[in-house]
């Protein structure tokens, strides 16, 4: 297979455009919390660079600001963006990529089908404590459904994971997007349970606490979210709690209808997101279930 | 207090000096608000998904039908559909389609929605019918 990357990007590199246009769609879609997310125009600036050293400091024991063909940060960093894809590539967003860069999309796919998450999902675990993204997801989760049922767990961070680059959310590349923009009140809401989650995992850093159960949802979220397996969901984007919508309903039945809260129906929903997964697995050139 | 007894915590934010939003989640995106005002210590109804809310006029823009809608905070609901030169994008749920929603005079709103299959970013000042 060929090269990735033909030369190194990042402080002192070559970086030739093809190069750093992949670099920077890896960083934007890696898990790092990039406040605006890096432009992908190829162009490698200071703020490329600064994403490189940032990703550096999560997950690579060297810092140097630069990612080289062969390195041990673009394998890194492979492994993070395959993870952050939820493990499926289909979510990549190849509707929005300019033309003139699908060459490398496509190189980038390629490369993504061969590296494998499982093998990297029980070295990274310990480390994700420390991924700011990772810690964002789990006191969402935490704030939006402390108490439920550890499938509820999985299931509101799946709807996370699958809303990104997809449908309405095109624009949003992370988890982090996703989370801070569309509609998950336990954050935006800075809710008690989100409030006790994001203090207790601020405060035990990379070390396991006494709280078991958020010890315990950290233990179920990491391989849902390293993609290291099948989304329990089938590829959900939304979710309610049934009993807060029964309540609801027992107050206003025409503005809380009961059970689906869907326009058009769920069913309406789901066939277009599965008009739009073949239409991108098509232009990806992948089948499905060959990702994963 | 029917927000009580859902399973949720409901969370409490000033508004303001005298206004309180009372708002519990249902799912994502899925919320119930109830508006609080001190001074009369009047409680509104429920409304669900509110998007923007105008303290000073006393008016909510939230989701009705599938539907984009404002009506005024206190007293008897009169939901008047926001009414966009394009169509709202069809998404999931009708709150996915708004980007961004403002205030910018006592009784217009800069609303930016997604519009059309390829869910188009669309920006426009929509002036709220002189009757609410």
């Amino acid at each position: 297979m060929l090269a990735l990357i033909k030369d190194s990007v990042g402080r002192g590199g070559k970086n030739h455009k093809p190069d750093v246009w992949i670099v920077q769609f890896m960083l934007n879609r890696c898990g790092l919390e990039l406040p605006q997310g890096l432009k992908e125009d190829g162009a490698c600036g200071g703020k490329t660079i600064g994403a490189v050293v940032a990703f550096q400091r999560l997950h690579c024991k060297v810092v140097d600001g630069r990612i080289d063909p062969n390195g041990a940060t673009l394998s890194k960093l492979l492994q993070r963006v395959k993870a952050t894809l939820v493990g499926n590539l289909r979510s990549i967003p190849v509707l929005g990529v300019s033309p003139l860069w699908l060459p490398m999309l496509l190189k980038l796919v390629q490369y993504l089908k061969s590296v494998d998450t499982k093998a990297s999902a029980s070295g990274e675990a310990g480390n994700l404590r420390g991924n700011a993204e990772f810690r964002l997801l789990v006191a969402t989760v935490y704030g939006e459904a402390a108490n439920s049922s550890e499938t509820a767990w999985k299931s509101v961070a799946y709807v996370m994971k699958n809303r990104v680059g997809k449908r309405e959310w095109t624009r949003y590349k992370s988890v982090s997007d996703i989370i801070k923009n569309t509609g998950f009140d336990a954050h935006t809401q800075r809710n008690g349970p989100y409030v006790t989650a994001e203090k207790y995992l601020q405060e035990n850093g990379a070390q396991a606490g006494k709280n078991a159960r958020i010890e315990r949802m950290i233990e179920v979220l990491t391989p849902v979210y390293l993609g290291s397996e099948a989304d329990v969901t089938g590829g959900a984007v939304l979710y309610y709690s049934p009993k807060a919508q029964a309540a609801l309903h027992k107050t206003n039945p025409k503005m809380w209808p009961a059970g689906a809260v869907l326009r058009g129906g769920q069913g309406a929903a789901r066939r277009q997101m599965q008009q739009e997964q073949r239409l991108q697995r098509r232009r990806c050139g992948l089948r499905q279930g060959a990702a994963g | 207090m029917l927000l009580g007894d859902l399973p949720a915590t409901p969370t409490v934010q000033p508004l303001g000096p005298l206004l309180l939003e009372i708002k519990a989640s249902c799912g994502s995106p899925c919320s119930a608000s109830a508006f609080y005002e001190r001074r009369t210590r009047k409680m509104s109804e429920l409304f669900a998904d509110v998007i923007l809310v105008a303290a000073d006029i006393g008016q909510v823009v939230y989701a009705k039908d599938g539907k984009l809608v404002y009506s005024p905070m206190f007293g008897a609901a009169r939901a008047t559909p926001l009414q966009t030169k394009k169509p709202l994008a069809e998404t999931a749920s009708v709150v996915s389609a708004v980007v961004s929603a403002a205030f910018v005079k006592p009784s217009s709103i800069k609303l930016t929605y997604l519009s059309g299959p390829e869910f188009q970013e669309v920006s426009e000042t929509i002036a709220l019918s002189a009757s609410n």
